[in-house]
């Protein structure tokens, strides 16, 4: 537990520069800002009376000093706000609001389906005969430079418009989320199925797994009661990173499926230059994904527990 | 009596696969006109939407142009974006892994607590969040992609460098009596470029794939572009009726994404099969 | 008998029936025969050891006894009866119920033999739990049991505790509780005592003279000629997948017929071999050598100290207060077990190391006080040999640029490309190797011939001291005995100093002058060779010498 402390402690500064970083692009937008946010939410592109240019500037607080500014920023975050959008005329929190739950669940969705299969593919063929671990492998590696949305769209041809099985513009019921899940769970099974693999590999040549096999053990459960626990460790530690790329992938499967979720509030933020809506959907994926490295760093000490004695 | 000379290791038909593609791919990127007698943005509109047949090998979109076209002369756009993204997000990689391998201490503690930092930005949206400060064009997508691609190479380069750094021969080369530039420039350098590689071959894969789904999402080279990314973005409109319009420009750039990497494991391993 | 040496010529009364016969077994793995027509047998209460270097196919064949030969491997016999069934095309799943519950294996280095991410406890009660063997209770109990029954202390609290929590010596006896927990009537130990410390390994192979006592038959493989003598009954030389001779352990240590057994025999360095070549034929050849310069002091250490702060701000002293000085022309051995500070020792004398406290002259000059850009004009007089060369090398390089690379640094650095190619022919002529080696990798040599290379890396520069940490350790004895007998040599010829670290009591016997022996970071007891082996005036040597397993009676 004592062990938690630094790790928390430096989530807590990752977060904070992290933050820092989204503010300070705020300010890189080219020209000044008051007159690019009445150009936005006016649909023009031209000069401002400086009342109006004022009047904007005091409502969003551009007239303070920068560090004041700075400092609100990161105040406001621990309380919860991210700021005003600059199209929307909300908070941006209320921007994201109700589309950050169905975004959570296609990407932790999507990280358990691919766990289950990088790791049935890897235990049913590493090792068993000349044939089968070079398929494996191959299709391993060809998973896992597939992309999002090319893998979205076959499956959306292929399920939803050639033989209707899911709906095509699927909402997010259970019917609707099939197919998303698969579209980020195949590439990452592909990735997280080499890694495991490899490790999986290497596992099998250890002593210990002979000491098992001298005591009478079958392969299979040689594979699973051994060798496995050893095996999955480099990719626990990868988790917390694919989860980040999770969240890049759910963007693009939202996109192509009509599913509600961040990933379709940003893009539309992008496409209007709404600059702290983007930011602050940025600013809770790394706080999303802060969090979930640290629950993968004690998924990793339950399963290997050489790291509990310090 | 100096280096070993690469051994003729075999080459696997695989590879020659992949070599033969990225030839075509690069050929079809400076000179389009070989490949192909139409352009792009010939319109035909009686012929729109028509189905993959030998006259249209990859059909056409909704003006009747022929798809085929439009994929080769693409090409040049597509692999510039990648290649200048990756050459930023090497840039930037190796400038980062390398220095904090090498100087270690403090300036190593600092650059991997940056690293930290930027894996909490995943490269999609770092990308995006670069685009919705400077807007959609061929520069924002090199940029783009080349800073949000960057750290997963970097923690590599690290790695690699550190590997490198703390080998048997590197504290041979300074209990000979070497100086630390000697053993610099002699060991640690080349040693430490080689599994380089397939890292760099990999990321000019990956990053036309981000490019293209920068595109995808509508926030890369705008249309009429024959981008490869544009021509998904155009395509999808029509992915329930016409899916070949959207699907095969993306087996091209899965296509090619493959062979790259395909070709960069195999460069490293006759590299390394030369010190086996 | 002097204190420490076992006898091993005591008769034993042979039982009736052998309970493993083993005629004309032949393994192939593709087209290469490892084994070729092995034939032995072992009876209850006695010990079969079967000797060899590596590539002699022992441990295949201690593995095909228990089935698991490994893939794409063809095993055929004229016989292999055991307790009466015929193994033989045995299917897989019998095998399986005689792997645990009829014959017993012992491998190596229980932190790898052991699975380190589950709890000692069940990796003892496993065999249990594979024969279904008792309920999960039961079976913790008796895991428990067989923790007591071979010595480990507290042993419930050692259940619950995984292996890397447990001492190296620990650690061997929960592997072999779990080999025996079915009691099964044979038992394969492959190798069980090798990298283990001194007294440990005494410790194991008292355990292992338990089983035999109790009735259990016995299969021992090993490399180690002085471990075979301590248990064996009969013994099995093999070479090349052959056994080229075989018998009582007494006439095949004692008398051995066949001149690979003499050659092996001879090849043991200890302290009857002082002052003499290893490699031999028919007569003993002494060494020549001339008399050590004792005003000349090529190293001296004064007081060295290292001490590490660990990240949970604990001083950990892995070198503490050590003196030694080396004279020009000799050998000063340091011995001891893992732990003990030689190594960094070695490496703060090399100045790879600042030491904490103390200092380093290098040919009475100040060495570890200088900076590094001033020890680097220097370097030259002093020289390393590693355990593992093949680390120590660029992987791009070939021999040739190693050597030239080496050469450029000494005091006469070659002046042309001509001049260089033929000053490291030279050098691998006088390591014995030809000049066909120039171009080649050193990962495609043989791990003799690569510390060859590493020797002929270090004499290149021409220094005064050699430091040798490990250097024959990763090596098969009679490779080890040729580069021994090459260190002596050159030091006979070129009269270049050794400081040589090493783990084996024999090497360091044979081959020092003056030795230290050191113990957790400190040097318990030092002095000429043969007095510190005779007359062991500390406790801890005197423990040392009583665990090390003899070849010979005194």
């Amino acid at each position: 537990m004592r062990a938690a402390l630094p790790k928390l402690a430096s989530a807590v500064l990752v977060l904070v520069v992290a933050a820092s970083i989204t503010f300070f692009v705020q300010l890189l937008l080219p020209g000044d800002r008051a007159t690019v946010i009445l150009n936005l939410q006016n649909g023009r592109d031209q000069e401002w009376p400086a009342a109006e240019v004022a009047a904007v500037n005091t409502r969003f607080g551009f007239d303070r000093p920068l560090a004041v500014q700075y400092l609100d920023y990161l105040a406001g975050l621990f309380r919860g706000d991210l700021g005003d959008s600059y199209t929307e005329f909300r908070p941006v929190t209320e921007v994201i609001g109700a589309q950050l739950w169905p975004s959570v669940v296609l990407t932790v969705g999507a990280l358990i389906v691919a766990w289950v299969i990088a790791v049935t593919v890897t235990v049913l063929t590493v090792r068993r005969g000349r044939f089968l671990p070079g398929l494996g492998s191959s299709f391993e590696a060809f998973t896992a430079s597939l992309p999002h949305y090319w893998v979205g769209m076959l499956l959306l041809v292929a399920f939803a418009v050639q033989i209707p099985i899911f709906p095509v513009i699927g909402g997010d019921g259970l019917a609707g989320t099939v197919l998303p899940v698969l579209t980020l769970a195949i590439p990452l099974s592909g990735f997280l199925g080499q890694v495991l693999r490899d490790e999986f590999d290497k596992v099998l040549d250890q002593p210990f797994i002979t000491t098992a096999r001298t005591r009478g053990m079958g392969d299979t459960a040689v594979r699973l009661r051994h060798a496995l626990r050893h095996a999955v460790l480099p990719g626990i530690t990868l988790s917390g990173w694919a989860l980040g790329a999770l969240v890049s992938g759910s963007v693009i499967a939202e996109n192509i499926y009509g599913r509600p979720g961040i990933g379709q509030v940003l893009v539309s933020a992008v496409n209007n230059r709404d600059v702290p809506t983007v930011a602050g959907i940025v600013l809770v994926v790394a706080a999303i994904y802060v969090i979930a490295n640290l629950l993968v760093d004690l998924a990793y000490a339950v399963v290997d527990p050489r790291l509990r004695t310090s | 009596m100096s280096t070993i000379a690469p051994t003729s290791v075999a080459v696997r038909p695989g590879t020659v696969v992949a070599g033969a593609f990225v030839a075509l791919v690069v050929v079809a990127a400076v000179a389009p006109q070989l490949l192909t007698s139409g352009t792009p943005t010939q319109i035909d509109l009686r012929n729109a939407l028509a189905t993959p047949s030998w006259s249209h090998p990859f059909g056409t979109d909704e003006a009747g142009r022929d798809l085929l076209t439009r994929v080769i002369h693409g090409t040049g756009l597509s692999l510039g974006i990648g290649l200048g993204a990756t050459g930023v997000s090497m840039a930037l990689a190796i400038v980062l892994g390398a220095v904090a391998a090498l100087v270690g201490g403090v300036v190593d503690t600092v650059v991997t607590r940056i690293l930290e930092v930027t894996f909490a930005f995943p490269s999609l949206l770092a990308a995006l969040l670069i685009v919705a400060v400077y807007g959609p064009s061929v520069t924002t997508s090199i940029v783009a992609v080349g800073i949000g691609s960057m750290p997963g190479y970097a923690r590599m380069v690290r790695g690699q460098v550190l590997a490198v750094k703390q080998s048997g021969y590197i504290e041979s080369a300074h209990a000979l009596g070497h100086s630390p530039w000697t053993v610099f420039r002699r060991h640690l350098l080349p040693n430490a470029m080689r599994p380089l590689v397939a890292v760099v071959t990999l990321g000019i894969g990956q990053s036309i794939v981000w490019a293209s789904s920068l595109a995808f999402l509508g926030l890369g080279v705008p249309p009429p572009s024959p981008e490869w990314g544009a021509l998904l973005d155009a395509g999808r409109n029509y992915i329930t009726t016409s899916w070949w319009l959207a699907i095969l420009p993306g087996l091209v750039i899965v296509a090619f994404a493959i062979a790259v990497t395909a070709l960069g494991r195999s460069l490293q391993q006759r590299l390394e099969g030369a010190a086996r | 008998m002097t204190a420490g040496t076992t006898e091993i010529g005591l008769v034993k009364v042979r039982a009736a029936a052998p309970l493993l016969q083993v005629a004309g077994l032949r393994v192939r793995f593709g087209d290469r025969e490892v084994v070729r027509g092995v034939s032995f047998a072992v009876a209850p209460g006695q010990c079969l050891a079967i000797v060899g270097e590596s590539g002699s196919g022992k441990s295949v064949t201690a593995r095909t006894l228990v089935g698991l030969t490994g893939p794409g491997a063809t095993v055929d016999a004229e016989r292999i009866a055991f307790a009466g069934t015929d193994l033989t095309g045995c299917s897989e799943r019998a095998w399986r119920d005689i792997r645990g519950r009829q014959i017993g294996f012992v491998l190596q280095d229980a932190l790898v033999s052991l699975d380190q991410l589950r709890r000692v406890g069940d990796e003892v009660a496993e065999p249990l739990r594979v024969h279904g063997r008792g309920n999960r209770t039961e079976r913790a109990q008796r895991a428990i049991e067989l923790l007591d029954s071979v010595g480990v202390p507290e042993p419930e609290v050692r259940a619950r505790q995984r292996p890397y929590e447990l001492s190296g010596g620990l650690r061997q006896r929960a592997l072999i509780a779990s080999a025996i927990a079915l009691d099964p009537p044979l038992l394969i130990a492959d190798e069980p005592t090798t990298a283990l410390d001194v007294t440990v390994q005494a410790q194991v192979l008292d355990l292992l003279a338990e089983a035999k006592d109790r009735g259990r038959a016995i299969i021992l493989i090993s490399h180690d000629l002085s471990v075979v003598a301590r248990m064996a009954d009969d013994v099995a030389v093999m070479r090349h997948g052959e056994i080229v001779e075989q018998g009582p352990a007494r006439e095949v240590l004692q008398r051995p017929r066949h001149e690979y057994t003499q050659a092996l025999l001879d090849a043991v360095p200890s302290e009857h071999t002082r002052g003499q070549r290893l490699v031999r034929g028919e007569s003993v050849v002494e060494r020549v050598r001339a008399p050590i310069d004792r005003t000349r002091t090529v190293l001296d250490a004064r007081g060295l100290t290292k001490v590490y702060t660990g990240p949970d701000k604990v001083d950990r002293t892995v070198v503490d207060d050590v003196s030694f000085q080396l004279f020009a022309g000799e050998t000063l051995g340091i011995v001891g077990e893992s732990g003990s500070g030689k190594t960094t020792t070695a490496r703060i004398a090399l100045a790879l190391l600042e030491p904490t406290a103390g200092e380093v002259l290098l040919h009475d000059e100040p060495w570890s006080a200088l900076s590094r850009a001033q020890r680097r004009s220097r370097r030259r007089r002093i020289g390393v040999i590693y355990q593992d060369p093949l680390s120590s090398f660029d992987p791009r390089w070939s021999v040739g640029r190693v050597l030239v690379d080496a050469l450029a640094t000494g005091p006469r650095p070659p002046s042309s490309r001509e001049e260089a190619r033929a000053r490291a022919v030279r050098l691998l002529e006088q390591v014995g190797l030809g000049a066909e080696r120039l171009a080649g990798a050193p990962l495609r040599l043989s791990g003799g011939e690569r510390q060859r290379v590493a020797i002929a890396r270090a004499l290149a520069p021409e220094p005064e001291v050699i430091v040798c940490d490990e250097p024959v350790s990763a090596l098969d004895v009679s490779i080890q005995a040729q580069v021994l007998d090459l260190l002596t040599d050159l030091q006979d010829e070129l009269g270049v100093s050794y400081l040589f670290i090493s783990h084996d009591l024999g090497v360091i016997h044979h081959v020092s002058d003056r030795i230290l022996v050191m113990k957790d970071g400190r040097v318990v007891e030092h002095g000429p060779a043969d007095d510190v082996f005779e007359r062991p005036q500390h406790e801890y040597t005197q423990r040392l010498l009583t665990a090390l397993p003899r070849l010979r009676a005194a």
